[in-house]
């Protein structure tokens, strides 16, 4: 007879662990927690993008092929790499909310979704525009530049669904489940560059081997990378912290914030 | 470390034909971010905004409900 009571102790402390993990996890938590790293995060952000942006436009030597034409990589290349990121988060935010039903990972994906969609944006117009005097041509239908326009559209949908479903109690399911499914695309854009023929060069950082540039061109888009990563966080963040008022808006915390406010 | 540019106008002109096309990605960048900030900026004072003015509504509503409630028993009862 002891058996079972043991067993139900333990899981009470599972279950136990558990409910302090969903507190901390909730919406009041988490608007605390986080709103106070905006600000550093987007002073931090807007240091990394000065020292960046100089470095990159003014410092670093023009390339022997291009010229100074390649200087767009120091923006092409943060967008593309945070856009695939962003993507990425929105599906693990996806799955915590179908498996496990957690309310915050769908209002960071919901923060999350627009600031990826711009940024994937902006990387397929510099990539244009850097197409242009390299190529000879703003648009190719090879295949890193077309996955990258299905991720820009599966980010409008994944918006559209959000957008759809904001009353309904089932609000969100179906983003989060076009966010798992449209994850495939994302290794698709990975390799694309090294499974066809194609005109856009390989991948410029890689784990195992030395970037073939110059450090004094790989440096500052390492920079720059980091800050798009650390600006994005912000803006999302943020984002997220309206959201959560704006849910929250019955509740005695949220109504306090406003009457300081408006004080 | 040495600037690439040995004026300001060759950096404009980005050392030859490439201005138009390094000047306007950037410019759209700089276009795009600004227009992010901008909107997450909108979007929460707009919620303070909208919130402080449904208080002060339902605050001013309660009020005249206390105010006018003895008012009209009396007014029903003259009837």
């Amino acid at each position: 007879m002891t058996k079972p009571a043991r067993v139900t102790a333990k899981l009470s402390i599972w279950r136990r662990l558990w409910q302090w993990f969903l507190q901390t996890v909730g919406p009041r938590h988490f608007y605390f927690t986080f709103m106070p790293w905006v600000s550093w995060l987007t002073g931090l952000a807007l240091v990394l993008l000065l020292i960046g942006s100089i470095w990159g436009l003014v410092f670093a030597p023009p390339d022997y092929l291009q010229g100074n034409s390649y200087r767009i990589i120091y923006i092409h290349v943060p967008a593309a790499n945070l856009a695939m990121s962003i993507y990425l988060a929105l599906a693990v935010l996806g799955v915590i909310r179908l498996v496990w039903q957690i309310k915050m990972a769908e209002i960071v994906a919901r923060a999350a979704a627009p600031v990826g969609f711009v940024v994937c944006v902006l990387s397929l117009l510099t990539g244009a525009i850097w197409g242009k005097p390299t190529w000879g041509a703003y648009w190719v239908w090879d295949g890193r530049l077309t996955s990258m326009l299905i991720l820009a559209f599966l980010y409008a949908g994944v918006m559209a669904l959000y957008q759809a479903f904001e009353n309904s109690p089932n609000q969100g399911k179906a983003a989060a489940i076009l966010a798992v499914v449209g994850v495939v695309n994302l290794p698709i854009i990975k390799y694309s560059v090294d499974w066809w023929n194609t005109l856009h060069q390989g991948a410029t950082f890689t784990v195992t081997e030395a970037p073939k540039m110059a450090a004094s061109m790989w440096l500052p888009l390492l920079i720059m990378i980091l800050a798009f990563y650390v600006m994005a966080a912000a803006l999302i963040l943020y984002r997220t912290c309206t959201l959560i008022l704006q849910r929250e808006r019955q509740s005695r915390w949220v109504q306090d914030l406003v009457r300081q406010k408006g004080a | 470390m040495q600037p690439a540019f040995n004026s300001v106008a060759e950096f404009l002109q980005m050392g030859g034909a490439h201005a138009p096309f390094v000047w306007s990605a950037w410019g759209i960048t700089v276009f795009c971010l600004f227009i992010l900030v901008w909107h997450a900026r909108l979007t929460r004072q707009q919620f303070f905004r909208e919130e402080a003015a449904r208080q002060r509504r339902l605050q001013s509503q309660s009020a005249q409900a206390q105010f006018s409630a003895p008012q009209s028993s009396e007014h029903s009862s003259s009837q």
